[in-house]
């Protein structure tokens, strides 16, 4: 196994889904490439759940710097999660755009609002 | 994506508003239907999003300006006139939205992602296609984000509405909800977390 595999099978070895022979050849990489072991160590720090809590923190650039290296190393290693960032990306962008550019209504004071605020200040 | 389209508050020049602050304090009947004709409109937008509906909104539009007039006066400049006034008609229509009643508190919980005690998803996310994410938004699209808006719980949609329609930072959204900073957020991302569930089957299918 090299690392761009390892980087593929990491999923399936945080999910149990690899053969026994699958993960002997992840955990033997693993312990030999000190870059694969510093990607797959950090990774594990943080499960889905975890991530998923600290996603607003991260889309409003409010990680520490190491939570943020322990995130984007779990993103790496987990195209499920980086799936659902992208996702949450687009759903906050798409909820800006419908709400902002496509209003159905003009952004007009009708004019007779405008008088009855005018007279309502008179009157105050 | 595209520019948002320039609208009449983004052209008031520095200069255009300290003549018509100067007009508002003389008490110049001009310069207050000038002031409700420039910023009126996105601040009508504003409490459309958060009311529903016209007539709430307008009726909030009206409090909200009064109050303005009231305190043109102490308004510092330290921000701009359109988002000093944008910041007073939220207040005026969050201020509508109570008076019609407290509703009961509605659960979110269905429509988050649920996990396994190993902390994995219990479904895995799917990928969403790009063709929803543009300036072409198909109007299908449209349609189903504003629907899913509507369906969030209330407390849920203020709060997404406030901090990512809006605009409200952190700290603002915190205090206009009365809650703190932290719980504030965490509102914001379980909204955003359930309206991703509602858009979901809609943006799976645009997967090329």
């Amino acid at each position: 196994m090299n690392c761009e595999q390892l980087r593929a099978a990491a999923y399936g070895y945080f999910e149990g889904l690899l053969s026994e022979t699958q993960r002997a050849e992840f955990e033997a990489h693993h312990a030999a490439c000190p870059p694969c072991d510093e990607r797959v160590t950090a990774a594990k720090q943080l499960n889905c759940q975890q991530f998923s809590e600290f996603l607003a923190s991260y889309f409003d650039g409010d990680l520490a710097v190491d939570r943020k290296a322990i995130f984007e190393r779990h993103i790496e290693l987990c195209p499920p999660c980086g799936d659902y960032l992208k996702a949450y990306e687009q759903t906050v962008h798409l909820g800006r755009e419908v709400c902002c550019e496509g209003e159905a209504l003009p952004q007009e004071v009708p004019d007779q609002l405008v008088q009855a605020i005018l007279e309502a200040r008179k009157r105050e | 994506m595209d520019p948002a389209p320039t609208s009449k508050v983004d052209e008031v020049l520095e200069a255009d508003e300290a003549r018509l602050l100067e007009g508002l304090r003389a008490g110049d009947e001009a310069s207050f239907e000038e002031l409700i004709r420039l910023f009126g409109g996105r601040m009508l937008a504003a409490g459309r999003r958060i009311l529903g509906n016209e007539e709430d909104a307008q009726d909030a539009l009206q409090e909200a300006f009064l109050s303005a007039f009231r305190k043109i006066d102490s308004f510092a400049g330290q921000a701009k006139l359109g988002t000093w006034l944008h910041r007073v008609a939220i207040n005026a229509a969050l201020m509508k939205l109570r008076s019609r009643g407290r509703r009961r508190e509605q659960q979110i919980e269905d429509l988050l992602p649920k996990f396994t005690p190993g902390g994995h998803f219990e479904e895995t996310p799917g990928r969403w296609g790009e063709a929803a994410d543009g300036p072409a938004l198909r109007h299908e699209v449209q349609e189903v984000v504003r629907a899913g808006i509507e369906r969030l719980p209330e407390n849920y949609r203020i709060a997404l509405t406030l901090r990512d329609i809006e605009e409200l930072s952190n700290d603002e959204l915190a205090e206009q909800l009365g809650v703190t900073v932290n719980a504030a957020k965490i509102r914001v991302h379980r909204a955003r977390m359930a309206l991703k569930e509602l858009l979901d089957p809609v943006m799976r299918e645009m997967n090329p």
